[in-house]
């Protein structure tokens, strides 16, 4: 029985050890959406185009030019500038590559909540270490037959 | 239990050589996974396969092994259900090769995906439509019958060998594997009904098989492929090209394991009829398929025909018809070569042929297509001859394991035929043909010295003596028998008389003598021994021998309905019955 | 719901191999290279196929390009064991590369032989690698690919219309070879709707199609004078 638990808990730990993501700065998204800051407004592409994109520096910098507050991540923003150095951001959620998924379509015209997908991101005073929801194609199937939208494989994977 | 002692050498001393040949075949085997190796790392591309030849070896050798699956369990299946006395001795041998070559196939099947790893979408997103599927159910259906129908008939055999072996790890392994089996008159009963259940439920299922492998191709609309006879077509060159292994393997483990006391020249002659007679019907099918083509003269099937009889595959095609037919038919007619060597000739020339015959389906259709592309030629690379050095090995292997493991030939079965097969095959004949039934009243001798009660023991002597005869029925003014006086009657009364001596000798030796020793007299009515054993004219002659063996007597006195003496059977009587029959 | 149909005039076609090269670019064709186009393993889900008539020395040949037929009875479709190719609502052939099993039989069940099997993991030069489509994915070795009618264009251009809150156009989706050719011989279009060039196209006379008579019901039309 011990012997059980040890490997239980060893395949549990291993499992549970995906990649972690770190961000070149510790985002808090709470504190910018509490200001009524839209996801749109970093995330610039999100109603335009497939992608959502992820901003660039001077998107920060357009508030961040000066000093709003004593945090010291946000003196890093100022310092990456100063370096010449882009923010590297890293994907979250990622796309197989075999699956046409057009932010446009769901947010732009469908005007889906973002939290569908990405759950409750905004909620998040530091970035998270990997996707707050694991997206499966039966999610995506599930909700375009509650939806009524198209379910044909072909409109979703290329 | 002496002159079965060779069916178990192969288990209890394989040899020397058979390690050697289990080495050199692991090897093969061990240079065809590196082959496979290559082929996941490197995609399909390592092989000569193409557009529009997308199918090539692997498939032709699907096809080609699963097309032998027929021999075994089919064979013996039908076998068994018509009752066929000589199958005992093969059966086992020839599951076994269904069994294995069913893996085999299906491992060809593996070996052709272009995506291994998502094999199990077949099962998880499987459409009933594709005929693909179809072979799926019914292969692994056929794989899952074959297994329980060699299992079966081997419980008994495992059960003897769980009593034979001495060391532990095998004496666990066959305790195992014999779940308790006792050999007790139930569990044989539920035995033999469960193998008649299986024997007649494979039978459909070996047909299916097939027939669903062919219609991966018929059910397309490909020329030469597109064709209604090919499910009979594919089933009978299934079974030819099964009963051609099995005489291969038969006439290889006779010859390696000594088994010619069990596999005899008859069996390969009975196995040698069929052989022919499917060469014929594969004849016919190849006729009928090639000669419509022909006659319709579709541009684009004439295309696909004319490249197997005139074009780049007409060697080929030639050479099928060559060694399916024409050697085949030469050495099976003639009578100076249908010995056993003859038809393992004739047998290989099939297995080759019958493996160009699916190459010559698959390859032509596909290198012909219907638009005027390029031609597609193919050459298939050493990764495919590789992995099939591989299957035809590891084929090899196994056998030897299988029969390194079990019995190869059916020792149960054996031993009952030889206990019990004469009596059932006498039953069997009798049901079907008159005149079979032996009767008291043919056998019996009508012209019977008869003596009255009243006859003395002097005349009862003379009587014997004279007529060289053992015994006399004694009968009433009726002619109703009362009773039987024997020589023994005779001779102990004369003990009692004469020789006290010897009498109370004979009371030491046989003291069951003594009852008719005490009877004595000087007529027939007062020594004989009444009432006598008697039976009807009508009695058979199982029953006479019965009556014989458990009474313990020399003859059986026959009386009529109303028990007047008919005749008599004396012991001379029956031998001379039997000897007839 | 629309049913896409592509038109070919054979009498206006130069056999230039523009649609071929647009093809290859637009869907991610891996480049085979000599030695495997010698081995017959190349891919084109468009493809000049030469008709040859007549005996020498009065020889004449007709260049046809041929994308996938797109049948509404489709044979490859009927067999595939794991639903990884189907016929799509609008009449396109779908190939569902992360379902594909790869074991061929859509491949070999085709009568036009328009379906293409990655015998390798497909590699471009390295000055191409950043030049791939990224509407269309790179299909891993094993698999089955086709012509698709550009379906990613379908995607974008109802996307497109949606943002912009009207219906499609005729002229808004057209597949890269129809787009190339220099000669304006190729036509696309929805053959359901009555005002599109395609629906008129395939009552011409001069129209036919491929294998007519094994009835697949092919959607790529040709028009020819005569022969």
């Amino acid at each position: 029985m011990k012997r059980f638990v040890v490997i239980v808990s060893i395949v549990i730990f291993v499992s549970g050890c995906g990649e972690t993501v770190r961000q070149p700065i510790k985002f808090n998204h709470k504190k910018h959406v509490d200001m009524g800051i839209g996801c749109d407004t970093c995330h610039i592409y999100v109603k335009e185009q497939p992608f959502a994109g992820l901003p660039k520096i001077e998107i920060c910098l357009g508030c961040h030019e000066a000093p709003i507050t004593k945090s010291a991540e946000e003196e890093k923003i100022r310092d990456f500038k100063k370096r010449d150095i882009e923010l590297r951001w890293t994907k979250l959620t990622n796309l197989p590559d075999y699956v046409y998924f057009s932010h446009r379509r769901h947010v732009g015209i469908a005007k889906l909540d973002c939290k569908g997908c990405h759950g409750d991101i905004a909620e998040m005073p530091v970035p998270p270490e990997r996707a707050l929801v694991s997206l499966k194609m039966g999610d995506c199937i599930d909700c375009h037959r509650k939806k009524k939208a198209k379910t044909d494989c072909i409109y979703c994977h290329r | 239990m002496e002159r079965e002692d060779i069916l178990f050498k192969p288990i209890d001393r394989p040899g020397r050589k058979f390690y050697i040949v289990a080495g050199i075949m692991s090897m093969v085997v061990i240079w065809a996974f590196y082959a496979y190796i290559t082929e996941l790392r490197n995609g399909l591309g390592v092989t000569g396969l193409n557009r529009p030849v997308f199918w090539g070896f692997y498939i032709t050798n699907f096809v080609f092994f699963i097309g032998i699956s027929h021999a075994g369990t089919l064979i013996s299946a039908v076998l068994r259900i018509t009752n066929a006395e000589w199958r005992k001795s093969i059966t086992r041998s020839a599951e076994v090769i269904t069994v294995l070559v069913l893996g085999i196939g299906v491992m060809n099947i593996l070996m052709d995906l272009g995506r291994p790893d998502r094999v199990l979408n077949i099962i998880k997103y499987g459409r009933f439509q594709s005929p693909l599927v179809w072979d799926l159910i019914s292969i692994t259906t056929y794989l899952t019958a074959s297994i329980i129908y060699l299992y079966l008939p081997l419980i008994p055999d495992i059960a003897l060998l769980r009593d034979r072996v001495k060391d532990e790890p095998r004496k666990w392994f066959y305790n195992i594997l014999s779940i308790g089996w006792k050999g007790t008159e139930e569990q044989q009963r539920i035995l033999n009904g469960a193998i008649a259940i299986m024997a007649i439920l494979v039978i459909p299922i070996a047909v299916s098989v097939h027939t669903v492998v062919s219609y991966v191709f018929a059910m397309t609309i490909q020329p030469m492929w597109h064709s209604a006879i090919f499910g009979p077509y594919f089933v009978v060159g299934a079974i030819f090209s099964g009963i051609a292994a099995i005489i291969i393997i038969m006439a290889i483990i006779r010859k390696v394991y000594h088994l010619e006391d069990y596999l005899r020249p008859v069996h390969f002659k009975n196995l040698g009829i069929l052989l022919f007679v499917m060469a014929c019907l594969w004849l016919y099918f190849t006729l009928n398929e090639y000669l419509t083509t022909f006659y319709a003269a579709e541009p684009v099937q004439m295309k696909v025909f004319y490249s197997k009889f005139t074009g780049r595959y007409a060697h080929l095609f030639w050479l099928m018809v060559i060694t399916c037919f024409v050697i085949p038919a030469i050495l099976l007619v003639n009578k100076r070569t249908r010995t056993i060597s003859g038809m393992v000739a004739a047998s290989i020339s099939i297995t080759i042929g019958m493996w160009l015959e699916r190459f010559i389906i698959i390859v032509p259709s596909l290198a012909n297509p219907r638009l005027p592309y390029e031609r597609g030629i193919y050459f298939p690379t050493w990764v495919e001859w590789s992995l099939m050095a591989g299957c035809f090995a590891l084929f090899a292997l196994m056998y030897m394991v299988f029969t390194k493991l079990f019995p190869i030939v059916s020792v149960w079965e054996v031993r009952e035929a030889r206990e019990t097969g004469l009596k059932e095959i006498r039953e069997r004949v009798k049901e079907y043909l008159p005149g079979m039934e032996v009767l008291a009243k043919n056998i019996m001798s009508k012209e019977v010295i008869a003596v009255t009660p009243e006859t003395t023991v002097e005349e009862i002597g003379r009587l014997l003596a004279s007529h060289r005869i053992s015994g006399v029925p004694v009968i009433d003014a009726d002619k109703r028998v009362i009773g039987v006086v024997s020589e023994s009657d005779v001779i102990f009364r004369e003990i009692r008389h004469e020789f006290t001596l010897v009498e109370r000798l004979g009371n030491i030796i046989l003291p069951e003598l003594r009852r008719e020793g005490e009877r004595s007299g000087n007529t027939a009515g007062e020594i004989m021994t009444s009432p006598a054993i008697t039976a009807e004219e009508e009695t058979s002659l199982t029953e006479l021998m019965e009556i014989i063996r458990e009474k313990k007597i020399k003859r059986i006195v026959i009386v009529d309905k109303v028990g007047r003496l008919a005749g008599i059977v004396s012991r001379i009587d029956i031998v001379k019955a039997i000897e007839r029959i | 719901m629309a049913k896409w149909v592509m038109v070919i005039d054979l009498d206006k076609c130069t056999a230039c191999q523009a649609c071929v090269v647009a093809c290859q670019v637009e869907n991610n064709i891996p480049i085979a290279g000599p030695d495997e186009t010698e081995r017959q393993r190349i891919i084109r889900w468009m493809e000049i196929i030469p008709f040859i008539y007549g005996e020498y020395p009065d020889v004449r040949m007709r260049l046809l390009p041929r994308p996938c037929m797109q049948c509404d009875n489709p044979p490859c479709t009927k067999v595939c064991p794991v639903r990884a190719t189907m016929l799509g609502p609008e009449g396109i052939v779908a190939q569902i590369y992360p379902r594909c099993i790869g074991c061929r039989y859509c491949t070999s069940a085709c009568p036009y032989t328009v379906k293409y099997f990655n015998w390798h993991t497909p590699s471009w030069p390295e000055e191409m690698r950043n030049s791939l489509n990224p509407d269309v994915s790179v299909r891993p070795a094993g698999v089955v690919e086709k012509c698709t009618f550009c379906i990613h264009r379908l995607q974008k251009a109802r996307e497109k219309a949606a943002a912009e809150g009207r219906q499609l156009r005729e002229g808004d989706y057209i597949p890269a070879c129809v787009q190339t050719c220099p000669s304006c011989a190729m036509y696309f279009g929805d053959s359901e709707n009555p005002k599109s060039i395609v629906s008129d196209l395939i009552k011409s006379p001069r129209a036919f199609r491929l294998l007519e008579e094994i009835g697949t019901e092919p959607k790529v039309y040709y028009l020819s004078e005569g022969q």
